[in-house]
């Protein structure tokens, strides 16, 4: 990843993110690291990615669920994910580095574990749109 | 002259330096961040940045009674301060106006037990601690620095 600057990171991760929506948190993933999407419950997906919390996907179980295989660093990896995704274009973006003060490397964590590499904000207001996990990273 | 501005966080009062403080915003919505340190729990958009939010309920103290719950709802202010490079967001329940400290009668701790207090005065009857934010950014940036695998 092309070090702090928001637009060479953005530029880097492809044109787009998929907002995914949880219970308690938005993450967001780069469309650059999806591989493919496979229906929920599809044989012989590979394994499931650990994220930096358990991730909840929005599902009012009239919409279903995907699983969207990403590439990662350990090869392809699983997550499943409500339906109710949102494409949003890089440039609608501003991405910003996580705040030094919300960093803690837990060491009990295990290292495979995809880390929030980012804070998406809208170009546009103060939102906090989501937390970016590159799986690469 | 130097000034201090105080705020409520529930029941406690405290204070930092007016220079600190860049803006006194409404309710500001924020995000957790996983694995954040608690006193640092998550970030807020403002001027285009995300920021760091403090927690003061998560302030190390050696209270007396019970400990400080979390509330549901958002504090209706927030204080964005700056110091040691670092812009913080701090969420609070009632902001004063800026008293000179020159008017207080600052005492060494005695009543208080809270961590990165750096003395104590009376305020409307209750006891406010004056904070000493560069002491608390600089505490958390050495913690997550030494916890990092080497």
């Amino acid at each position: 990843m092309k070090g702090d600057d928001p637009r060479g990171v953005a530029a880097d991760l492809g044109g787009a993110f998929f907002m995914i929506q949880g219970i308690h948190l938005r993450w967001g993933l780069p469309t650059q690291r999806i591989l493919r999407i496979a229906s929920e419950g599809e044989p012989e997906l590979p394994p499931s990615l650990p994220l930096p919390a358990e991730f909840l996907p929005f599902d009012d179980s009239s919409l279903g669920r995907w699983t969207l295989i990403l590439d990662t660093r350990d090869g392809p990896r699983a997550v499943l994910v409500s339906r109710f995704l949102e494409l949003v274009p890089a440039d609608q973006v501003n991405l910003q580095p996580l705040p030094a003060l919300c960093q803690r490397e837990r060491t009990s964590e295990p290292s495979n574990t995809a880390r929030v590499t980012h804070i998406a904000l809208a170009q546009t207001g103060d939102d906090v749109l989501f937390l970016l996990i590159d799986p690469l990273s | 002259m130097q000034h201090v501005i105080p705020f409520r966080c529930q029941t406690q009062w405290y204070a930092v330096d007016a220079s600190l403080v860049e803006q006194i915003l409404g309710a500001q919505n924020w995000m957790p961040v996983p694995g954040a340190p608690p006193m640092f729990p998550g970030v807020m958009a403002w001027r285009g940045r995300a920021t760091a939010v403090l927690d003061l309920l998560h302030l190390p103290q050696e209270l007396v009674g019970e400990p400080l719950a979390q509330k549901e709802s958002q504090p209706p202010r927030t204080l964005v301060a700056h110091t040691d490079g670092c812009t913080l967001g701090i969420p609070a329940d009632e902001v004063r106006e800026a008293l000179p400290v020159e008017n207080l009668q600052l005492l060494p701790l005695r009543l208080s037990r809270v961590r990165f207090a750096q003395s104590e005065f009376e305020l409307g009857g209750q006891i406010a601690v004056l904070l000493d934010l560069s002491a608390l950014v600089r505490s958390v940036i050495e913690t997550s620095a030494a916890d990092r695998p080497r």
